[in-house]
C-alpha cells in the first residue's frame, strides 16, 4: 500500500502546482484582458505588477520561515546521532494520559515552530516516540514553546487571548493525540519511513555511527552526520515549503482580502473566516501573534483564538509535510479533528464568555 | 543521478541559497521581504546552510557510502524502484530552485500600491500593535509623526480635531481611493509584523490642488496642515498639503512597528 503512495503523492504534488500555474496564466490573461482597454501597453504593466506582488510576497513567506525550517532539520539531524533510542523511550511515561501530557510538554524543550517540528517529530518517531505522543507533540509544539508563549504574551499581555491559546492548544492536542493512542497498530497511522521499525541499513549504520564508544568516531565525523541528515531533510520537508509558500502567494495575489473580511462578521462566520487566514496566510507560529494583532480593531476574541490555536497547527504547508510523515487518513483526521475542536471552543467563547 | 552527483547538487544549492539570503541582507533588499526584526535569523540560517554545504562537500564517499544510502532513501519502495528513486532525488532538489530563480530572474521590489487594490487600504489604524500608545505618541513631534503613528492618535482620541491644525511631514506612495473625490488622494504606506505576506496597507488622505497629476505608485513627501477628514461614519486624518515632492523610494518601504 505505502509503495504507491510516495509517487502517487508526488504526482498529486505536480498536479497542484500545475493546476496553480494554469490559474495564473488564466487571471493573468483575464487582468490583461481588463486593463488592455486602456491601451498604451497597460496590461504588460499590470501583468509585471502582478508577477512581481507575486514574487515578493513567495519569497517574503519563503525567506521568513527558512531560518525555522533549518533550525528544526538542525535539531533532527542532532536528535538522529546524540540521543539514544532507549533513553528517550525511557523518558515517556507509559500510561495514555501521561504519554499525551509528555507530548504536549514536550514543545518546551523543543523552540521550533511548525516548519521545523515535522522534521523533528518524523525523527522522534524513527527513534520510537509512541506515535499518540509524536501527535501530541507536532500539535502543541509549534505554540507551547519558549519563543511563542513570549511573542504571544508580548502581543497580547495578560488577557483571555493569551491564556486561551495556550489552554486551547494544549487540550487539543491532548485530545487529538488521545484519539490516535486508541489505534495500537502504528503502522496504521504512520508511514513506514516513519515507523521504528524503518531501518534499512541498520548493520551497516551501526558499524560507524550506531557504536558511540568506538574509537575512531570522532565529534567531526558526527557532527557531519548531523549535517547530512540536516541536508536532505531540508530538501525533503523544504520544497512543501516552496510549494506551501508558492499557494499562499497565488491566494493573496489572486483573492481580495477584502472578500473575506467583509463576509467575516458574526460569532461563526468570523470564526471561519479567521480559520480560512490562517491558512491561507500560512505566517510561522513563532509571530502569528502580531498578525492577529492586526486583526484584533475588526474580529471578535473567539474568532482571533481560532486563528492562533489553528494556524501552528494546520496550514498550507504544514499539511503538504503531513503528508510525508502520516497516512493520509491520518493526514484527514489531523487537519479536521482540531477544526471541529476550535470551532466548537471559539464559538463558544463568541457566545457565552464577555469581555 | 549518481549518489555522488546527488550529493554535490545538494551541497551547490544549499550554498547557492544561503548566498542569495547573504546577498538579500547585504544589498539591502532583504527589508522588502520581512521586518528588519528577522533578519539576524535569516542571517544565521545564511551562514548555516553555507556551513552545512561545507560540510556535505568535505565528507569523505567510503564513508558516506551507507549513510548516503540510509538518507536518501526515504522510503522502502524507493529501494525496490531505482527508477522511481531517482526521478525522487532529482525533483527533491528541483524544488530548492524556485526561490532561487524567482528571486535572481525578477528584480526586487517592495509591494506597492497594485497590492493595495487585493488587500484594501486600511484608515483606522489596527487596534494594538507594539508601541501603539496615544501618550507615547503625543510626545513625538508632530512633523516627525509617520502615517500609521496619526492614524493611532486619531483613532485614540476622544475628539480628533484636537489635533487639526498641527503640521504633518509623511512619506509614501500614491494611491487612488476610489472612496475620495478629485484633487485628493491617499498617501500610503504597508505595515509589516513579520514578512509581506501579513503586509496591511495604511493610509492618510492628502487634498491638494496636484492631486490629480501624481502618478498612482510613485514615492512623495506631502507637508501640510493636518484635519479630520469625513469618510462615511468615521473621522480620519488627513493633511491639506503645503507641499508635495517627489522622492526616491526609501530604502526601507514599510513601517516595521
Amino acid at each position: 500500500m505505502e509503495k504507491a503512495n510516495s509517487p502517487h503523492a508526488n504526482k498529486i504534488l505536480w498536479w497542484i502546482l500545475g493546476v496553480a500555474l494554469f490559474l495564473l496564466a488564466t487571471v493573468s490573461g483575464v487582468l490583461i484582458g481588463i486593463s488592455w482597454d486602456g491601451g498604451q501597453g497597460k496590461g504588460w504593466i499590470a501583468l509585471v505588477d502582478q508577477v512581481s506582488m507575486f514574487s515578493t510576497i513567495f519569497l517574503g513567506i519563503f525567506i521568513e520561515a527558512v531560518p525555522y525550517l533549518f533550525l528544526g532539520t538542525l535539531a533532527s539531524g542532532l536528535v538522529e546521532v546524540f540521543v539514544d533510542q532507549d533513553s528517550l523511550l525511557k523518558i515517556i511515561p507509559r500510561s495514555k494520559l501521561g504519554s499525551a501530557l509528555a507530548g504536549a510538554s514536550l514543545g518546551l524543550f523543543f523552540p521550533v515552530c511548525e516548519c521545523g517540528v515535522v522534521p523533528l517529530a518524523r525523527r522522534l518517531f524513527r527513534k520510537g516516540l509512541p506515535a499518540p505522543v509524536g501527535i501530541s507533540f507536532l500539535l502543541a509544539a509549534p505554540v507551547l514553546n519558549p519563543i511563542v508563549i513570549a511573542s504571544t504574551f508580548a502581543a497580547f499581555g495578560n488577557t483571555p487571548v493569551f491564556w486561551g491559546r495556550l489552554a486551547m492548544t494544549f487540550l487539543i492536542s491532548i485530545l487529538v493525540g488521545g484519539v490516535f493512542a486508541f489505534q495500537t497498530d502504528h503502522s496504521q497511522v504512520l508511514l513506514p519511513s516513519s515507523s521504528m521499525a524503518y531501518q534499512p541499513v541498520a548493520p551497516l549504520q551501526r558499524n560507524v555511527i550506531g557504536q558511540r564508544t568506538a574509537p575512531g568516531v570522532g565529534v567531526a565525523q558526527r557532527l557531519q552526520k548531523v549535517a547530512v541528515i540536516a541536508a536532505n531533510e531540508f530538501f525533503e520537508m523544504g520544497r512543501y515549503l516552496v510549494l506551501g509558500a508558492l499557494l499562499a502567494a497565488f491566494m493573496q495575489t489572486l483573492i481580495p482580502q477584502g472578500w473575506l473580511l467583509a463576509v467575516g462578521q458574526g460569532p461563526i462566520l468570523s470564526v471561519l473566516v479567521m480559520i480560512a487566514l490562517a491558512v491561507i496566510l500560512s505566517v510561522c507560529s513563532t509571530v502569528d501573534a502580531f498578525i492577529a494583532l492586526a486583526f484584533a480593531g475588526s474580529f471578535n476574541a473567539g474568532s482571533l483564538l481560532a486563528f492562533l490555536v489553528y494556524g501552528p497547527m494546520v496550514d498550507i504547508k504544514s499539511t503538504l509535510m503531513f503528508l510525508r510523515v502520516f497516512r493520509r487518513r491520518t493526514v484527514l483526521y489531523l487537519v479536521t479533528l482540531p477544526l471541529m475542536l476550535i470551532l466548537l471552543a471559539a464559538v463558544a467563547m463568541n457566545y457565552f464568555v464577555r469581555f | 543521478m549518481t549518489k555522488r552527483a546527488y550529493r554535490t547538487f545538494q551541497s551547490l544549492l544549499l550554498a547557492l541559497l544561503g548566498l542569495f539570503l547573504l546577498s538579500r541582507i547585504w544589498n539591502g533588499s532583504i527589508v522588502f521581504y520581512i521586518n528588519r526584526r528577522f533578519v539576524i535569523l535569516v542571517l544565521l540560517a545564511g551562514l548555516g546552510l553555507m556551513a552545512i554545504s561545507q560540510a556535505l562537500l568535505r565528507s569523505r564517499p567510503g564513508e558516506e557510502e551507507h549513510e548516503d544510502h540510509h538518507e536518501m532513501d526515504d522510503s522502502h519502495e524507493q529501494q525496490e524502484h531505482p527508477v522511481e528513486h531517482a526521478s525522487f532525488s532529482g525533483w527533491n532538489l528541483a524544488w530548492m530552485t524556485v526561490p532561487l530563480i524567482l528571486g535572481l530572474v525578477l528584480p526586487a521590489r517592495p509591494l506597492g500600491s497594485v497590492a493595495v487594490a487585493n488587500r484594501g487600504m486600511n484608515v483606522v489604524a489596527p487596534l494594538f500593535f507594539p508601541g501603539a500608545d496615544q501618550t507615547v505618541l503625543i510626545g513625538i513631534p508632530p512633523t516627525q509623526r509617520n502615517i500609521l503613528e496619526w492614524m493611532v492618535l486619531f483613532e485614540q482620541a476622544e475628539d480628533p480635531d484636537e489635533y487639526a491644525g498641527e503640521s504633518a511631514d509623511v512619506t509614501g506612495f500614491v494611491y487612488r481611493d476610489p472612496r475620495l473625490k478629485p484633487g485628493e488622494f491617499m498617501i500610503g504606506r504597508f505595515m509589516l509584523t513579520c514578512c509581506v505576506a501579513d503586509a496591511l496597507a495604511v493610509g492618510m488622505v492628502v487634498s491638494s490642488p496636484e492631486a490629480d497629476e501624481l502618478s498612482e505608485n510613485s514615492w512623495v513627501r506631502v507637508q501640510g496642515e493636518v484635519y479630520a477628514y469625513w469618510l462615511g461614519e468615521q473621522k480620519i486624518p488627513a493633511i491639506s498639503a503645503v507641499s508635495i515632492a517627489p522622492i526616491p523610494e526609501p530604502e526601507q518601504p514599510y513601517l516595521v512597528p
